[in-house]
């Protein structure tokens, strides 16, 4: 057949350029190689952030302390050596990649389901709801666990709020539901504004304010027990879920056609997402980007293929968030909140993907 | 026995307070039949085509297929029986020809589950079948709109419903893509697929043969033979402008012209 000019280029060009990630022409590098790869580099990276830091411990006395509690190994570490890293690392590392997988996951699915890589995991609302709930209880001097706790309940009462509007007007498309979801983040951030507007400014606006840039430092072992089972759970459902995504992403008439039932996968996966996105923001705050970089970097990775994607998501969100911590605690002094770093690095990263695909194009 | 698709009485408005896109829409297709829906631009042809896929809800009437109401099915039920090939074929995101071709199998894969050695082998024979060959590690959305044709042609092969519409295919093509398209869609009849297919190009029934229903701006439908159907003075009306329908003995055929302009 004849090559003719490409049609599609116009309608290429009004696209993001972003959305056209592709490994085309090239031979797949086996997702399990990829996965490996990745897999090992979150363990350098966990090991490294246990290790080094303002109080740092060799690797043979934390790889001995980390095994301690399975073997019977005689202790050759002080009690400080064991505090430091079972008690104050190892929870942040857990929490880096638990919190950094959760927003890239289910940004990755929100824009699947959105058809949209411009989507964010706080589409819906979750993270005003979230810091809404957090600043209450801020403002009823609750304490840590409390405020995690109302951010978690903020979170979905938010995004329940989004997903009624359009069910309450009938009206079910994609598009209804991001317009709630801009209707009610609008709403949240004023109520949001309010609160800060009557919080004390010495003590409480400073703890709404921290909140909101986000950190993981006050993460524990208690407060991971009781989200991460919330977040593995929906973790599981999103992966398995994977390939059902690139049907869906099709666009609603499409995936239609193809015998997906719609109403009930999308809100499967929109309950699902939301569930992450809560559970990270309540113990970790609001941090930003991840959850759209990620996506759009591991793409240029595996290829557009969820069923790749959604897997190799999980750990290099995994390994750039505890970058990001281990940035966080040893840049300089005092330690710099997780939102700040990741917008001083996303937003380049975003920069330099949009000139590569510019010169791709 | 039931026909394969039968649609009766058919009727469908936007809303209570507008009229009729059609009305008394009434025919039967077959299987390996094909069935050229002609008419000008506005007339229902692809709401019609929605609502034999079941994506869209008649005012009145009913489609059945199998001799089921096609309400009846479940989505993924439905999707078995009937494939839909739109008109323009998007793609946001960077899959391969491969990644979207798999996609068809999606009516016989779990929800949790992903495609399997026997559907990929599928994809593989659908590309072998339309020689497609050299698209298949190439990105959807870099095709160029002859290409997306073929390809999702290939992806309802790969589906393998009984009945495959096709909503206005080669409207947006070349005249080589076109002829190739119906070509396809001629083969497909011929390996047993009903073919369902809208057009505004009265040429194309009189290529394509089998049955053809012209959906005429009052939203009624007059069905026959595309041989005994199609005459100049009905194909006049529908346009509403002056055709002719002339013997051309190089290609052995009836073609469609205008007068001079």
């Amino acid at each position: 057949m004849a090559e003719e000019k490409p049609a599609s280029e116009p309608e290429r060009k009004r696209k993001f350029a972003a959305e056209d990630a592709t490994i085309e022409g090239k031979r797949q590098v086996p997702l399990g190689i990829i996965l490996i790869v990745c897999g090992i580099v979150v363990v350098v990276f966990a090991i490294a952030s246990l290790c080094i830091g303002r109080y740092s411990v060799d690797i043979q006395t934390t790889l001995a302390i980390l095994s301690s509690p399975f073997t019977n190994a005689d202790a050759t570490w002080t009690t400080n050596d064991y505090n430091v890293i079972m008690n104050i690392r190892l929870p942040r590392v857990v929490a880096a990649f638990l919190v950094g997988a959760a927003l890239a996951l289910s940004g990755a699915s929100y824009q699947g389901v959105f058809q949209n890589p411009l989507v964010s995991p706080d589409i819906l609302g979750v993270s005003y709801g979230a810091c809404v709930g957090a600043a209450l209880s801020i403002l009823l001097y609750m304490n840590t666990w409390q405020t995690q706790l109302f951010a978690f309940v903020g979170g979905l009462i938010t995004v329940f709020i989004t997903v009624s509007i359009p069910k309450f007007m009938h009206r079910h498309s994609n598009v209804m539901m991001v317009l709630s979801g801009v209707i009610v983040g609008g709403f949240m951030s004023s109520i949001l504004g309010l609160m800060k507007y009557v919080a004390d400014p010495e003590t409480q606006l400073a703890s709404i304010t921290y909140w909101q840039l986000g950190s993981i430092a006050k993460v524990n072992f208690g407060t991971l027990s009781y989200t991460a089972p919330v977040m593995i759970i929906a973790a599981i459902v999103l992966v398995a879920m994977r390939w059902r995504l690139n049907l869906i992403s099709l666009g609603e008439e499409e995936a239609r056609s193809l015998g997906v039932d719609l109403k009930r996968e999308r809100n499967i996966i929109i309950i699902a997402s939301t569930l992450l996105t809560a559970s990270a923001v309540s113990i970790a705050g609001t941090i930003g980007w991840v959850g759209l970089i990620i996506p759009h970097v591991t793409r240029r990775i595996v290829g557009s293929d969820n069923k790749r994607l959604l897997p190799t998501v999980i750990l290099v969100a995994a390994a750039f968030m505890m970058l990001v911590d281990f940035c966080a605690r040893n840049i300089s002094g005092y330690e710099i909140p997780l939102g700040i770093l990741t917008g001083l690095v996303g937003a380049p990263i975003f920069g330099y993907i949009l000139i590569k695909q510019r010169d791709a194009d | 026995m039931a026909s394969l698709l039968e649609v009766n009485d058919l009727a469908f408005r936007y809303s209570r307070d507008r009229g009729n896109v059609f009305e008394h829409v009434s025919f039967t297709v077959e299987r390996g039949e094909m069935f050229t829906l002609l008419g000008p631009n506005g007339a229902g042809k692809s709401t019609l085509l929605n609502c034999i896929a079941g994506l869209a809800a008649p005012a009145e009437g009913f489609v059945h297929v199998n001799g089921e109401p096609v309400e009846s099915y479940s989505t993924r039920e439905l999707a078995k029986h009937i494939g839909y090939v739109r008109q323009h074929i998007s793609v946001t995101y960077g899959y391969t020809v491969r990644e979207y071709l798999v996609m068809g199998a999606a009516p016989r894969i779990g929800m949790f589950a992903t495609p399997k050695e026997e559907d990929y082998e599928r994809v593989e024979q659908a590309i072998a079948d339309l020689e497609l060959q050299k698209l298949a590690d190439r990105t959807v959305s870099h095709l160029s709109g002859g290409e997306r044709q073929r390809v999702a042609v290939a992806r309802a092969i790969v589906q393998d419903p009984e009945v495959i519409l096709f909503d206005e295919p080669t409207s947006a093509l070349d005249f080589g893509n076109q002829i190739r398209v119906m070509r396809t869609c001629k083969q497909l009849t011929e390996r047993g697929y009903a073919v369902v297919m809208t057009t505004h190009n009265p040429d194309q029934p009189i290529l394509l043969g089998g049955k053809v229903a012209m959906l005429n701006a009052d939203g009624t439908l007059a069905v026959g033979d595309a041989d005994t159907t199609l005459t100049s003075e009905r194909l006049s009306e529908l346009y509403g402008t002056e055709l002719h329908l002339v013997y051309v003995d190089e290609v052995d055929r009836v073609a469609c012209v205008s007068s001079k302009l």
